[in-house]
């Protein structure tokens, strides 16, 4: 039995974004605020969501969280949050 | 080296620094003691040095001025924590504030600043050199701290996890009184939960006859191969100012001090041994066994110049996802739970004794992982991993680049993150216990261009310091869209596949309350081995069938298995009025509550039900407090339902109480005195709960359960009688007489038959006379807001705890008062 190794890599590159459908459950809540488009159609889907992410116990997680993570914490409705990744899914591919 | 007020001469020094290398964790016998002090011919490595310091607490300049007069200062032995004392002028005495600028987050306790200082006197040895090297180790400061020996700075160490060595040497004085000062500052919103405050762990001196020595954490040795009962271990070993003719001799020592396996190489700065260890017994949870990994570093005239011993174990881990994580080859579940550093009503005091309790405690519910969250754990801490044999998960930071808190360690993190992964790595690499390394937990943007980048800087300076073990991070969430890391920089393997921004570089993500998502994102990351470094305790049945039907699911860890203080009330439950949905926790909760275990150590509901969710147990039963009309109980995420394992419901005589049964078998029967009130069966679906109403009679209440037709467990709760008598229950009946032992004490109050009763608050009191003095004294009562350290407190749930320190060798007399209770006695015995 050997064991296993995890060496270190050479140098940093960047690795590059590949193109993805968003969505409510892999983008940081901070992620979709930084998308105009994208927040302006969650602030109309779930009005709520404005003043959530201004308390000062939810903003240091902004960039921490997913809204579906609100869900299973009881502050965001899952249907809200099926009808946002619909229209995420409509506005396609973006890196 | 003398300690000029009151401490030990240098010989004392020696023996005791011998004596405190080999038992934290190898149990040589006193002739190996001996043999391997006669090897060092002068003071050597890792001499104590907690004893006779003096303390201020308040701010101040110029403290450590050599000629000051700090003989109004208060002496303290370490470990020492301010924040867990009481607080000057408090009235009634407490360690708590309601206005402490913590708040919840560190349970209303508060930091501040306080000074230390120790004064130390060069007794001239009978041989060894005249101008002495000397380095002092802080195992921890916490948080920020500033270092003076005899007015001249010598280092400011901005990180309270993080073990960091000062070298003396240069303004010592050899003829004189020395004085080494050590400012401490706590202060702002600097930490998520309790972190205390000073020197809050082990210090110990290292005295070298020259600067050629062993360099710090400069050993590390791993196994490589094990094949035919023999095992192949590879060591690298660093030295400082070596010189020509000079040899390094590693060696590797069992149990029995009979060296196993040595090699001798010609000394070089930088040196790579292999040693091969016949018939080897290997280190595991279930056989923790340890070896003494030996360094001598000899001079071209065959004396020993320096020399140092550290536990070992050998043992390969592995983990893939077709066969989950292995130890030796045996496939082992992750059966863990994270915790924070304190150790309850001790505080964040690291005293060796009360780190191997808790581990104690927790191998005996069938924990066999912890995770140190969300820092690097104590020596003690990982000593005790080690012997006992409880795998280890060693975190990092709670934060990287960006804050969760105005004043934590984020402000420092860009100029100082490399030393504490090399603090963490580089002093815990020879721990067998320690399987992953993490760099994180729940790093805010960490998603975003820079934070993958410090993802990467972070998990390759750790696989640059230690190869041998994967890197984790604690993620609630897979965040971040997908990316292709190239050759070069990807991990092993891993060039041009795509993974998500927030895990690309780590050998094994942690998944942070991801119960729903986790097998979904198997399906789309099939080459992934995962854990889930924080659940719900509710979630228990649920992790425990995944980690049985999926092998790249390694296990999961409880969030936590014992309480700790701040995050005050994370786990809170309580009755809430008619449509109030949430209850927010403030003053005076001050504790975590959603431990399995208490502050005190005691079993919570979660764990009972963990005993049977991890088959410790076939059956427990508990029953809901009952609501009064028209409240609901409101139950925090971390929390467990207001449940208890007693039948003592006085006013609720003919009302129906629920109780739930959990349980390994198929069906149960309950019986009320006698008589069948209630029968279920259990199905898959149950989860291992099922809940049955039976109105309230005091009396017996008993709970059979079958399997298949057979009895397999039985277990009854009895109404208890009004409490009459207090009792005191000594965890060990004797203890060492020296100032890190201490004696936990039980106080329950009894009912005339000597049964615990259960939900007994009393007002109790201790006289302690003999060589010991009070440590902590206290119950797990979340929102107790009194003094942990008078020797008055009030029993929550019918208990307290009472923790001793010995001040000397003899019998010590512990009595326990109550108003209208019989006292209770107890004898402790100091060696």
């Amino acid at each position: 039995m050997d064991a296993q190794l995890y060496p270190p890599a050479n140098h940093w590159v960047a690795p590059v974004r590949q193109p993805h459908i968003l969505n409510t459950r892999d983008a940081s809540i901070a992620d979709l605020m930084a998308l105009q488009d994208v927040w302006a159609m969650l602030l109309k889907e779930a009005p709520g969501i404005a003043m959530m992410t201004s308390t000062p116990m939810l903003k240091p997680h902004l960039g921490n969280m997913s809204l579906r993570d609100l869900v299973m914490f009881g502050a965001m409705k899952g249907d809200a949050l099926d009808r946002v990744d619909a229209r995420l899914r409509d506005m396609g591919p973006m890196k | 080296m003398s300690e000029a007020r009151d401490g030990l001469d240098r010989r004392q020094a020696i023996a005791l620094g011998g004596a405190a290398v080999l038992p934290l964790g190898v149990s040589i016998p006193a002739n190996a003691v001996l043999a391997m002090k006669g090897l060092v011919p002068f003071g050597g490595r890792d001499q104590p040095f907690d004893d006779g310091w003096l303390f201020h607490r308040g701010a101040g300049e110029g403290l450590e001025a050599p000629g000051l007069d700090d003989s109004g200062w208060r002496k303290v032995d370490l470990p020492h924590d301010w924040s867990v004392e009481d607080i000057p002028g408090s009235d009634p005495a407490s360690p708590f504030d309601q206005k402490a600028i913590g708040g919840t987050a560190t349970g209303y306790t508060v930091g501040g600043e306080g000074w230390y200082r120790k004064h130390i006197r060069w007794d001239m040895p009978d041989s060894g050199p005249l101008h002495p090297n000397l380095e002092v180790c802080f195992d921890g400061v916490m948080v920020e701290s500033d270092i003076w020996l005899n007015g001249h700075h010598l280092t400011t160490n901005l990180a309270g996890y993080k073990p960091f060595t000062v070298d003396l040497t240069p303004y010592f004085d050899i003829a004189g009184d020395n004085v080494l000062a050590v400012r401490v500052r706590n202060n702002g919103q600097n930490s998520r939960w309790y972190a205390g405050s000073g020197i809050y762990r082990q210090v110990t001196l290292n005295q070298f006859p020259s600067k050629a020595r062993i360099a710090h954490w400069g050993v590390g040795a791993s196994t490589r191969r094990i094949a035919g009962g023999a095992a192949h271990i590879e060591v690298t070993t660093k030295l400082e100012d070596v010189a020509p003719g000079c040899k390094l001799l590693t060696s590797l020592t069992d149990s029995n001090g009979l060296r196993v396996a040595s090699q001798t190489s010609p000394a070089q700065s930088d040196n790579a041994q292999h040693l091969s260890v016949p018939g080897a017994k290997l280190w595991s949870p279930d056989h923790p066994h340890l070896y003494s990994l030996e360094t001598e570093l000899v001079d071209a005239a065959g004396k020993v110049i320096d020399q140092m011993s550290q536990l070992f174990g050998i043992r390969i881990v592995t983990m893939d996802p077709q066969r989950g994580l292995a130890i030796n080859g045996v496939r082992t579940t992750l059966r863990g739970g994270c915790i924070h550093h304190d150790n309850g009503l001790l505080g964040a005091c690291a005293y060796p004794e009360a780190d191997e309790r808790r581990i104690r405690l927790l191998k005996a519910r069938g924990y066999n992982a912890i995770r140190s969250s969300h820092n690097i754990p104590s020596r003690s801490l990982r000593t005790a991993c080690d012997k006992l044999g409880m795998l280890l998960i060693a975190e990092g930071f709670d934060a990287w680049h960006w804050e969760k808190l105005p004043q934590d360690f984020h402000k420092d993190f860009g100029t100082h993150w490399r030393e504490v992964l090399d603090a963490l790595v580089l002093s815990g690499r020879n721990s067998p216990s320690i399987i992953m390394w993490s760099i994180g937990n729940e790093i805010p943007n960490r998603n975003s261009d820079e934070g993958v980048e410090w993802q990467w800087k972070l998990a390759n300076h750790v696989r640059t310091l230690d190869p041998t073990r994967p890197v984790t991070e604690a993620l609630n969430g897979i965040l971040g869209g997908p990316m292709v890391a190239g050759e070069g920089t990807a991990r092993r393997g891993q060039a041009s596949k795509v993974d998500n921004a927030s895990s690309i570089f780590l050998d094994v993500p942690g998944y942070n309350y991801r119960l729903n998502t986790m097998e979904s994102e198997h399906a789309d990351h099939p080459e992934r081995v995962v854990y889930a470094s924080e659940t719900f305790p509710h979630d228990v049945v649920d992790y425990t069938r995944l980690a049985r039907r999926a092998p790249w699911f390694l296990g999961e860890f409880v969030w936590t298995s014992m309480d700790y203080i701040g995050e005050a009330g994370v786990g809170a439950t309580t009755a809430l009025k008619g449509n109030v949905p949430y209850y927010i926790t403030t003053w005076p909760w001050v504790n975590a509550w959603c431990g399995d275990l208490d502050l005190t150590g005691a079993q919570k509901p979660p764990s009972l039900a963990r005993d049977v969710a991890w088959g410790l147990s076939a059956i427990e039963v508990m029953v809901q407090r009952p609501l009064a009309d028209g409240m609901h109980d409101y139950v925090a995420m971390w929390g467990w339902p207001d449940e208890m394992s007693h039948w003592n419901w006085e006013g609720h005589e003919g009302k129906p109480m629920a109780v739930r049964v959990y349980t390994s078998g198929g069906r149960v029967e309950l019986y009320l005195n006698g008589k069948k009130v209630g029968e279920k069966m259990v199905r898959l679906e149950d989860k291992m709960k099922v809940e049955l109403p039976v109105p309230y009679a005091a009396g017996v209440l008993e709970a059979l359960v079958y399997n298949g037709g057979r009895l397999i467990a039985r277990r009854r709760l009895e109404t208890v009688g009004a409490p009459v008598a207090l009792r005191l229950t000594p965890e060990r009946p004797h203890i060492g007489s020296g100032r890190q032992s201490l004696a936990y004490v039980r106080l329950d109050v009894v009912d005339a038959r000597g049964r615990r009763v259960p939900e007994a608050r009393l007002k109790v009191s201790l006289e302690i006379s003999g060589p010991a003095e009070l440590a902590g004294f206290g119950s797990a009562d979340p929102q107790a807001t009194r003094s942990l350290q008078q020797p008055t407190t009030e029993t929550f749930r019918g208990s307290a705890l009472a923790i001793l320190r010995a001040h000397g060798a003899g019998l010590v007399h512990v009595l326990a008062h109550a108003d209208g209770m019989r006292s209770a006695g107890a004898e402790l015995q100091l060696l």
